[in-house]
């Protein structure tokens, strides 16, 4: 009991050296060291559990925004061709047009490849006529299908795959343009054109960059049940994430701040050396502090 | 090491500020309300329908024809091919809009012209048609306060790259309705909820100059800065696991420690939990040993002399020479108890 207390006493003598001497002064203010040292350990300690969502943040924002997004969204896989209506072409009236499809909505004379149609909706159907015949053309042929594709594809146009799909769309093209053919070309990135069979209009395109674009917006914002970025998961790492920012802000601020009052006061290099025992040992400098 | 931490350092003097302002804005789309975020609080659907007399329509081949000789006579500078005909309305009555060029997407640039469908004469979208349109699908309290027409770029839609009449509304959200000039097309609602949604999206694309895409060249050198600052932390993190700086407290243990002065004489004891590093753990029992960096084994001031000798970690290998590593000095940030008998303080 007596021994604890004298060194109590001896430990608070001690202290109080230390309070007193002149290395106390490499002390920042108490409220700072205990807000640094806070700050330390927050940023220590989050960044463990953190950490590899902030690399996951960083790799996936860095991807979106390095490729430009109308490349991504393939933009550039289509000429957009503005094929110029010819009196000549338009033979079948609209009248009659309208006399054999009296439903028909949204009606629009343009043109597949360099022929002109009429476009046309009943209920949720569409309908590709010809303008020159009045002959229905959809659902288009696996021909015209593929001669629309390469008409509008701006790549070499070398065909590696075609397919009909009638249901259960890809992850990529919507179900309401549905049924499509599926035209994939043999190029860099594994473009695929969709072709509508029932406007014989372009529905749809991909290539690898976008399908990859797609994932890694999902893991952005760490969308991993569909549930898009109001996520729970994405509320908690996001609102701790803040605090990890923000203590690893205050830890920075110390270092540019303290290294430098550090520096130019209390740990001059030559003044460390003579001065006493311990720092004749040659106390290595903090050097990014001395620059 | 030093180089994984001078990156992440100035890393993060760079970007820090940014990167605190993508948590922040990425937290507020999280929790934000999506739907006013969009704007739409007001809108309606236009519920005008068409009403047709299929034996008073001219044939769109006469609005061909009528386009080319009103193009040839009054504006010559405009070519006058037309690649779309769609027979369309406006408050229920016919029209034919004829698309001279035809844009990706509708955003995209594209350039029309429209006729009466019965008649064939012109029609232009003037201030007067286009907020009768606006109104159409508006269903606030507010009147119509102005109409202007926005030829260059319409500031609530970034993307719009065709003109648009702006009608504004006074309501207690100031909504603003866009209609395409050239087509009457609905390009969307915008209100003070969307602003601001759109003043974060803004300074989380870093999109200063309003061009509505993440692809400015600041955020990509921001976002290859971020990249150094996450992957330096990440390995100074996995450093930090691998030199057993994540100790939880939960589980410690205590033990006695001699204490002496730097002249090694015994001037007491204390009790040290062994999940704490030395500095915290010393810190407890009011032995305060000078730290400027907080412990983070990064301004080297928190020497102490540990016998046994103890493991030496990455910070002290930079901080501490060869001969005082010899001797037994370390970090007190760096080091916990282990099977140290004695630490001596050296002011």
């Amino acid at each position: 009991m007596v021994e604890s207390l004298i060194q109590r006493m001896e430990v608070r003598v001690n202290k109080d050296q230390i309070q007193e001497s002149p290395m106390s002064e490499r002390h920042v203010e108490k409220s700072n060291s205990s807000l640094l040292k806070a700050a330390r350990k927050t940023h220590k300690w989050l960044m463990l559990f953190l950490g590899i969502q902030f690399v996951i943040w960083s790799v996936t924002g860095a991807y979106m925004v390095f490729f430009n997004i109308d490349y991504i969204h393939g933009d550039s896989l289509i000429k957009n061709q503005q094929v110029k209506l010819v009196d000549s072409q338009i033979n079948f009236s609209i009248k009659a047009l309208l006399k054999q499809y009296p439903q028909a909505k949204n009606i629009q004379l343009e043109s597949f490849i360099h022929q002109a149609v009429y476009r046309f909706k009943v209920g949720k159907d569409n309908y590709l006529v010809s303008a020159i015949s009045g002959e229905l053309l959809s659902p288009i042929s696996k021909p015209d299908a593929v001669a629309l594709a390469q008409f509008e594809y701006t790549g070499s146009g070398v065909i590696s795959h075609i397919e009909l799909i009638t249901e259960n769309p890809p992850f990529e093209l919507r179900a309401s343009v549905l049924p499509a053919w599926r035209i994939n070309f043999d190029d860099f990135g594994a473009p695929t054109l969709y072709v509508s069979a029932t406007s014989g209009k372009i529905v749809g395109k991909r290539h690898e960059f976008w399908r990859l674009f797609d994932w890694i917006f999902r893991f952005h914002v760490m969308d991993y049940q569909d549930s898009e970025v109001d996520n729970t998961l994405l509320f908690w790492f996001s609102l701790l994430g803040i605090f990890a920012g923000l203590s690893g802000l205050i830890l920075l601020y110390f270092r540019l701040l303290h290294s430098r009052l550090l520096n130019s006061r209390f740990f001059s290099k030559d003044e460390a050396e003579i001065n006493n025992d311990d720092s004749s040992l040659g106390l290595k400098q903090n050097k990014s502090a001395q620059k | 090491m030093t180089l994984i931490k001078k990156i992440h350092k100035w890393a993060s003097i760079i970007v820090g500020l940014q990167v605190l302002i993508w948590l922040s804005s990425g937290f507020y789309f999280n929790v934000m309300d999506h739907k006013k975020a969009k704007g739409t609080q007001y809108r309606v659907t236009n519920t005008y329908k068409m009403i047709l007399e299929s034996s008073k329509l001219i044939e769109p081949k006469q609005a061909l024809e009528s386009n080319r000789l009103l193009e040839k006579s009054e504006f010559s500078k405009s070519s006058n091919s037309v690649v779309s005909i769609s027979l369309s309305h406006l408050f229920g009555q016919p029209v034919y809009l004829l698309t001279h060029e035809k844009g990706l997407y509708r955003h995209f640039k594209n350039s029309y012209s429209m006729a009466d469908a019965y008649t064939g004469k012109q029609i232009t979208i003037d201030a007067e048609l286009a907020e009768k349109l606006a109104s159409a699908t508006y269903s606030g309290p507010g009147k119509v306060k102005s109409v202007t027409l926005l030829e260059k770029s319409v500031d609530d839609f970034p993307k719009e790259k065709n003109s648009a009449w702006q009608i504004n509304y006074a309501d207690e959200l100031n909504t603003s309705v866009y209609i395409e000039a050239g087509s009457g097309r609905l390009i969307g609602h915008s209100n003070d909820d969307k602003r601001f949604a759109d003043i974060l999206f803004m300074l989380h694309f870093m999109d200063y100059a309003s061009e509505g895409n993440f692809n400015s060249i600041q955020i990509i050198l921001f976002a290859f800065i971020t990249l150094w600052l996450t992957l330096t932390g990440f390995i100074w993190t996995i450093k930090l696991g691998f030199e057993g700086q994540y100790q939880l407290t939960l589980f410690s243990n205590k033990r006695i420690v001699q204490l002496l002065d730097k002249d090694h004489q015994p001037i007491g004891s204390v009790s040290l939990n062994d999940k704490t590093n030395l500095l915290d753990g010393l810190t407890k029992n009011q032995i305060y040993i000078p730290s400027v960096c907080g412990g983070g084994g990064t301004c080297g001031s928190c020497r102490i002399l540990l016998s046994p000798q103890a493991k030496i970690t990455d910070a002290e290998y930079e901080k501490l020479s060869k001969f005082q590593l010899e001797k037994g000095y370390r970090l007190s940030c760096q080091q916990f108890l282990a099977d140290i008998e004695s630490i001596t303080i050296l002011n």
